[in-house]
């Protein structure tokens, strides 16, 4: 045991010994687990982010017929184009048969500097994650929208845009910003509230009245818009929609399958489930994470191959130095051993190298890409899956030590010995 | 002490058999014992055969024919393992380079007991010890390359001798140095050999060193001869 400890300390002593050549051999290690790392911390906070990031978008989401993921993710995550516009006749369909049903309609198409103009009503600040949790979307500051171009800012929106409450501002057509001419000037929105910061993606939206969206593009004439305010301030709307979102409050589990089942029927409308999309959604993102993974387990294995080059290097640079151990008493069980060792402490430091790497970089691009989508990526340290990257490149690191640490065990001390 | 003695040979060849080249024995020793404690200088030109004659007395060669018995032990009987366990129990060698480590004097001086597995609470003030006894224990923490050729062979005797072995074996040890220092070093180690009561062969060319031996063996073509300094006309 003690000739272990001390093999352990010989085997750290010569790591120190050769710094830069050390450094850098970890330091590739360290890339190698830091790609791995990264990948699954990564896809970890992608998974968990998006998964809080629609969890309060109710259980359905109703659109046009098209792909349903795009629905699903223009709808409820803000990304992508609408995949087109649905009559609201579909809409008032269903809220004429489900009095009880909440639906909060959807209207998209303009933008201010890039940050997505939400036509909707009141119920969409219904939402909420759970039945026990208060509306996802609460004014901070001002109030809710009740007239047409009055506006409520998503936390991010406001604080981006640097709008206050009374300030005005003019929107542009699309959904990114575009060129000037595409300006609805004659449009122009007042800020009447500011949300509070709800960390999903609709933390960009700003917030009017369906009937604003549909006048700015010339609709409300065309379409006849007549608004009905109902008692439960739920809004019969005519016009056309880029989605609804079918709240899980007041219906039944059956009911909503029932209602997907008719709404698929119809030829012009299709009804979505967040949760099945998403997971499809998932499904892919894995697909991809496994490209990825055969690619960092291929650095692993490069990096594996670095170690056996350095060590085999440096054990041929060192044989006189095993062969006055050997002199001394060391066994050849000792210098395999310690150069075994070797390969351990350089593998276990560019492991700590990529842990910490991995961490940093998945931090670092989370924040990016939250910044960018709204979407909250908040990395952890996912144990059951980065364990297993942090003891492989270990094994394997091992492993290309054994080469190396055989040099050592057949060495011929007097031939090395005086090989000066 | 008992009857048996340090040293035993019995009918001691060794053969290099170099790539191509015919076999060229260049030890061939009937019989020659050392008693305990003795001190005994090898001589002989370079090439022959001196340091193969320590590398056989250390364990470190095995013998092409006969054996070498050191304390009673034959080396050839003992596996590899336990031939460098007893190596690193019973025989100090002091290398004409010295042969130290890139690490501490402490370090270094302390490698034998460590291999032999000596724990390090009780190593390291044995190091310090043997260091101090050679007089550097203020250049525990020093390593090789800052210390001189001097320090250096002091640093490689006081590692020969921090197991208290029964035979210190040295090599040329004072090659490198000025006759001065050559000197101080040779009476250190005779006289820490003296202290341990361990038996000394130094193997040099030297001749500045026959005067320190009552004993000398003359290595020639192979064959050992022993005779007093006097005898060799060393002195």
């Amino acid at each position: 045991m003690n000739t272990f400890r001390y093999a352990l300390r010989v085997a750290a002593s010569n790591v120190r010994a050769r710094t830069a050549q050390s450094a850098l051999t970890a330091l590739i290690v360290g890339l190698a687990v830091a790609l791995s790392v990264a990948i699954v911390v990564l896809a970890d906070a992608a998974q968990r982010g998006i998964i809080r990031a629609a969890d309060a978008f109710g259980v359905l989401v109703i659109g046009p017929k098209g792909s349903a993921q795009q629905l699903v993710l223009n709808t409820i995550l803000l990304q992508d184009s609408p995949i087109g516009l649905l009559d609201s006749a579909v809409y008032d369909d269903l809220v004429a048969r489900q009095p009880n049903l909440r639906i909060a309609p959807i209207a998209m198409g303009d933008n201010i500097n890039g940050y997505p103009i939400i036509g909707t009503n009141h119920t969409f600040f219904e939402l909420r994650r759970s039945i026990n949790e208060p509306p996802a979307f609460q004014t901070a500051q001002g109030r809710l929208f009740e007239a047409n171009f009055e506006a409520v800012l998503g936390a991010e929106a406001a604080q981006a845009l640097g709008l206050q409450i009374g300030d005005q501002f003019l929107t542009s057509h699309g959904i990114s910003s575009g060129l000037a001419s595409d300006v609805h000037t004659d449009h122009p929105y007042t800020v009447v509230g500011i949300l509070g910061r709800a960390n999903a993606p609709h933390d960009r939206g700003v917030f009017v009245t369906l009937e604003s969206v549909w006048e700015a593009h010339e609709l409300g004439a065309q379409s006849a818009f007549v608004a009905r305010p109902r008692a439960d301030n739920q809004t019969a709307v005519r016009g056309r929609l880029t989605a609804a979102l079918v709240l899980p409050f007041g219906v039944a589990l059956n009911d909503v399958y029932r209602i997907a089942q008719q709404v698929n029927t119809s030829p012009e409308a299709q009804a979505a489930f967040p949760g099945a999309q998403l997971g499809a959604l998932f499904s892919q993102l894995n697909q991809g994470q496994a490209i990825l993974n055969v690619v960092a387990g291929l650095a692993l294995i490069m990096a594996s191959l670095t170690i056996l080059l350095s060590l085999y290097s440096t054990t041929l640079a060192r044989q006189q130095a095993i062969a006055i151990m050997r002199s001394l008493g060391a066994r050849r069980t000792t210098v395999f051993t310690i150069t075994l060792l070797e390969a351990f402490w350089l593998t276990a430091l560019g492991v700590l190298i990529g842990f910490a790497l991995g961490h940093g970089v998945a931090a670092a691009v989370s924040a990016a890409l939250a910044a960018q989508s709204a979407i909250p990526l908040q990395t952890r340290i996912v144990w059951a899956q980065e364990l297993p990257l942090l003891i492989i490149p270990l094994v394997l690191g091992i492993a290309a030590g054994i080469l190396p640490s055989a040099l050592a065990y057949r060495l011929n001390v007097v031939e090395k010995l005086y090989n000066t | 002490m008992s009857d048996i003695p340090c040293l035993r040979l019995s009918n001691l060849m060794h053969t290099y058999t170099a790539n191509g080249l015919a076999p060229r024995t260049v030890l061939n020793v009937p019989t020659w014992q050392v008693a305990h404690g003795e001190h005994l200088l090898l001589r002989g030109i370079s090439g022959s055969g001196k340091t193969t004659l320590l590398n056989l007395l250390s364990g470190l060669l095995t013998p092409t024919q006969g054996s070498v018995e050191v304390l009673g032990q034959a080396l050839s009987k003992l596996t590899e393992a336990d031939r460098d366990r007893f190596r690193a129990q019973h025989v100090g060698y002091v290398f004409q380079t010295h042969n130290l480590l890139p690490f501490s004097a402490l370090e270094n001086v302390a490698m034998p007991l460590a291999f032999l597995g000596v724990p390090p609470r009780h190593y390291r003030p044995r190091a310090a010890e043997s260091l101090a006894q050679v007089g550097l224990a203020e250049w525990q923490h020093h390593k090789p390359h800052q210390l001189s050729a001097g320090q250096r062979l002091r640093v490689a005797v006081a590692r020969a001798l921090i197991a208290k072995p029964a035979l210190l074996l040295a090599d040329e040890p004072t090659a490198a140095l000025d006759p001065e220092t050559g000197a101080q070093v040779m009476d250190l180690i005779q006289r820490v050999c003296h202290a341990h009561k361990a038996t000394l062969i130094v193997a040099s060319h030297d001749p500045a060193l026959s005067e320190r031996f009552a004993q000398v063996a003359e290595l020639r073509g192979g064959t050992l001869q022993m005779a007093s300094a006097e005898k060799v006309g060393l002195l």
